[in-house]
């Protein structure tokens, strides 16, 4: 295939795959992460209440989102 | 003037904007000069993070190993595509959360605070800055050699204009002007690049028809066992190829500090998708235009001009313009972050740690910035007397780096029992196997490259001398507090932020 030998082709698209699929993976076991957001305000006291952690005692220094 | 030339002025210019755009967070204090007030986004800190690891050698040095050693080099391509994903995995968010718990400004910083040691920094701080300032050196050379072949202007001049524009806007914004202008220039180089591999596909008449007029010089090179066929494979070199631009990149101060810099622990998780997109679209182009550069170019004299010289042979001159910005931007966006990166090691991490403590946050800016200048000018002088091999000098500092600081970065958010011995030991016996593996020669008896014994000598040496002094030198109670929290997922605590508690916040150990 594309005139390389099957190892080469096998080798030079399937190690990306694999990293693709590690990617997925990531993302889908991180799913919880979202959970720390709440640490993005100023410094002040935790509170775990029945639905998680919504603590602002998070980023002492944060100046907003720059995504 | 050549339309290249107006391309990379405006292009200049657009960086040095970015740089006056961003001065006012960057004198806000060292946190606002060194992590830009820790305040970038998903897209900001993948780009960024791959943009700065993505140097010079991505045009230089990986065309050049493509062109003689055919799809071999793609090894290299395989472990770096995995590379950003694999470090915002491992250590992005515990690297977040700890240092913020631990009050770290700086990536060097940060391992003192978590091994509290000051040998810890002043072991850590000179082989960090010693290869540092080597790669950023053949950044510069790879910026004035790109600069001189588009313009034309001598080499000497051309590496000032190259220095100049990267010192004006890392001197001006710190970090955040460094993220920014990496986030631009990952996407200029990666459209740069992939409008160099369409234009080289389609004057080799396409991949498939490239690759058998490749096979036809030789077909060995088609393999990914090197010219000389199977029987000459050297599989170190395999297994050191993936190991460099894969796990490597953990142990790279510059890039580590992106984890410092992201607005949230979990902006990791999104990070990571973007990484892994700008890895597939960019890393294997160059490696692919350096091996159809045998078929367009054969017989060139410097393999390392193979993607500069393809581009000019295959591009129209406004598509060139384009591409050589794009080339300019990899090597910039590697440059700044390494030359803010030894200017903080120098300034911060010994100047201000071990030579004057009572520093003012504005005092501290400036000495940031006069300390990047100065890095600059000495790296300028060394460049523009006796430029060496680029792709050289930029493995073996990789390699370094990998080798001494890949296990302490990673035990230090994983591993409650990594102390200090074990820190000290692994970071001496990595940079001393890689180096003394790389000077002796053993290289090419073994064939077994200096990245896999150094990571495999510190890994060893971590786990060892750590197990083997756990009563002698126990980890801190307030050091294993902070791990257990950064194992959670959830809000910091507020009696574990910096300025709130003593024990765990901003605890440089001042009599250690």
């Amino acid at each position: 295939m594309f005139g390389l030998p099957t190892t080469t082709v096998v080798i030079i698209f399937g190690i990306p795959a694999l990293w693709v699929v590690y990617t997925l993976v990531f993302v889908f076991l991180s799913r919880r992460w979202g959970a720390e957001d709440a640490a993005g305000g100023a410094p002040g006291p935790l509170t775990d209440g029945p639905g998680g952690p919504t603590g602002t005692g998070g980023l002492g220094h944060g100046t907003g989102d720059r995504s | 003037m050549n339309i290249e030339t107006w391309f990379l002025i405006i292009y200049f210019i657009a960086m040095a904007g970015i740089g006056v755009w961003t001065v006012r967070i960057g004198s806000q204090g060292s946190e606002g000069y060194l992590l830009g007030g820790r305040s970038l986004g998903p897209a900001v800190t993948a780009l960024r993070l791959q943009s700065s690891s993505m140097s010079g050698y991505m045009f230089l040095g990986a065309g050049s190993l493509g062109y003689t050693q055919g799809y071999f080099s793609l090894w290299y391509a395989m472990g770096d595509i995995g590379g950003g994903v694999l470090n915002l995995s491992i250590l992005g968010r515990r690297m977040r959360k700890l240092s913020q718990i631990l009050g770290s400004l700086t990536s060097i910083g940060y391992l003192e605070q978590r091994y509290p040691s000051k040998w810890i920094r002043l072991i850590a701080a000179p082989i960090a800055l010693f290869c540092i300032f080597f790669y950023v050196m053949s950044q510069f050379i790879a910026g004035g050699r790109g600069l001189e072949m588009v313009t034309g202007i001598p080499y000497a001049w051309a590496l000032l204009v190259a220095v100049g524009v990267i010192v004006f806007y890392t001197f001006l914004g710190g970090y955040l002007a460094v993220a920014y202008t990496d986030f631009v220039q990952a996407i200029i180089m990666c459209v740069g690049m992939v409008w160099i591999l369409i234009g080289t596909l389609q004057a080799v008449g396409g991949f498939t028809a490239g690759n058998e007029a490749v096979g036809e010089i030789n077909p060995n090179l088609l393999t990914m066992w090197g010219p000389g066929g199977y029987a000459d494979v050297q599989w170190g070199v395999i297994v050191g190829a993936v190991l460099v631009f894969s796990i490597g990149y953990m142990g790279w101060p510059h890039v580590n500090v992106s984890h410092m810099a992201m607005k949230k622990p979990s902006v990791a998780r999104a990070a990571s998708l973007y990484a892994t997109g700008f890895n597939l679209l960019f890393i294997p182009a160059p490696y692919i235009v350096g091996i159809m550069a045998l078929v367009i170019l054969p017989g060139l004299d410097n393999p390392e001009l193979a993607v500069f010289q393809v581009a000019d042979a295959v591009l129209p001159s406004f598509a060139v313009g384009i591409v050589m910005a794009g080339i300019m931007a990899a090597i910039m966006s590697t440059a700044d972050a390494l030359l803010l990166q030894s200017g903080t090691i120098a300034s911060q991490d010994l100047f201000q740690r071990f030579v004057k403590r009572d520093m003012s946050e504005r005092a501290s800016v400036w000495v940031s910035r006069f300390t990047v200048l100065i890095l600059a000018a000495v790296g300028y002088v060394v460049a523009v007397g006796d430029p060496p091999a680029v792709a050289e000098v930029v493995i073996f500092s990789t390699t370094v780096l990998g080798a001494a600081f890949v296990p302490v970065y990673v035990a230090a958010a994983w591993w409650k029992k990594a102390n200090v011995p074990g820190a000290i030991a692994s970071m001496v016996a990595g940079t001393v196997s890689s180096v003394g593996w790389q000077l002796s020669g053993l290289v090419d008896v073994t064939g077994i490259d200096p990245m896999g014994v150094g990571i495999v000598t510190s890994t060893l040496a971590i786990i060892v001398v750590s197990l083997a002094t756990q009563r002698s030198y126990p980890v801190p109670a307030h050091i294993v507090e902070a791990l257990e929290e950064t194992a959670k997922i959830g809000p910091i605590p507020a009696r574990m932020l910096t300025g709130q508690n003593d024990a765990l916040s901003s605890q440089v150990p001042k009599d250690a």
